[in-house]
């Protein structure tokens, strides 16, 4: 929830101060920078976990079928939109 | 280079660190990512902000433009409840919280762990780099199959940057407002339905 809180608070403050656009070129370093961090944090608990270690190649398969799954569900729902939206000029 | 790609390699670099645990010692790791993923949310919704041409592109084309990103949404959801059905080790909720990030590799895996679940963060991760890469590579074949908006669907959350290019060189024109506008919304999703899934 307070993560919720925190993003719409980014939201309101980059409309208040949009002419600044300092605060932008801020936001992304802050943005890089963090996530960069938090990768490399998340890299280092599952790393030093050896259950999750030797676990490693299922959890990169699960991976993999995750992304077709829902990539595919995706892909289906949204097919009959394509049918009567999609193929005429809009 | 793709900044995924970068990201991921950082992610492996962090295993190997933990795996021979070289760990620095200073750092609290798990109390400073709840810190940091803070700044990135912060970060990520004033970058968010930005994208005010959206209420123009709806004012433009109608409710029916959220059709989109809403039975996109839906499909995940469900294409990847579907699969964790096959899998006794995870249960309803971590296969809606992995459907629910939406190409969007960095924000669903990080708050995934931050409820403390690490391998489903981890898992996560490589499904939703997996998401981008492989809507990158396979868009002409998707397209193809299945239509000019199935690459934004397949892209999800990244079809308003990384994955833009690529579908509107196999598509056409029109299809640079829609994908925009479908990334954007499906960016602000992301939070809110993990959230929703992991608390509610």
């Amino acid at each position: 929830m307070i993560v919720i809180a925190i993003f719409f608070l980014g939201v309101l403050t980059g409309i208040i101060f949009k002419k600044q656009f300092k605060i932008f070129k801020y936001s992304e370093t802050l943005t890089t920078i963090s996530l960069y961090l938090l990768l490399l944090f998340l890299g280092i608990s599952i790393g030093n976990n050896s259950e999750i270690v030797s676990n490693i190649g299922k959890i990169g398969i699960k991976g993999v079928l995750f992304a077709f799954a829902s990539g595919l569900g995706s892909i289906l729902l949204i097919t009959p939109l394509y049918l009567i939206f999609g193929k005429g000029k809009d | 280079m793709l900044q995924s790609l970068k990201l991921l390699t950082v992610f492996i670099i962090g295993i190997v660190l933990g795996y021979f645990n070289l760990i620095p010692s200073f750092v609290n790791i798990d109390e400073t990512s709840k810190y940091l993923l803070y700044f990135l949310v912060f970060g990520i919704g004033i970058t968010i902000s930005r994208s005010e041409g959206v209420l123009k592109i709806i004012k433009q084309y109608h409710l029916k433009l959220f059709l989109l990103p809403l039975l996109i949404t839906l499909g995940s959801l469900g294409g990847a409840a579907v699969l964790g059905l096959f899998y006794q080790d995870i249960t309803f909720q971590h296969s809606l919280g992995l459907g629910a990030g939406l190409g969007y590799y960095s924000l669903s895996s990080l708050m995934i762990s931050q409820y403390g679940f690490k391998e489903i963060g981890a898992i996560a991760l490589i499904s939703n780099v997996v998401r981008e890469i492989s809507t990158l590579v396979l868009t002409p074949l998707i397209v193809k199959l299945f239509g000019r908006f199935a690459p934004i669907a397949s892209a999800g959350a990244t079809s308003m940057d990384t994955t833009l290019a690529v579908i509107l060189k196999h598509t056409d024109k029109k299809n640079a407002v829609i994908s925009m506008f479908n990334g954007v919304t499906l960016s602000i999703l992301v939070p809110l339905l993990i959230t929703m899934i992991y608390e509610f």
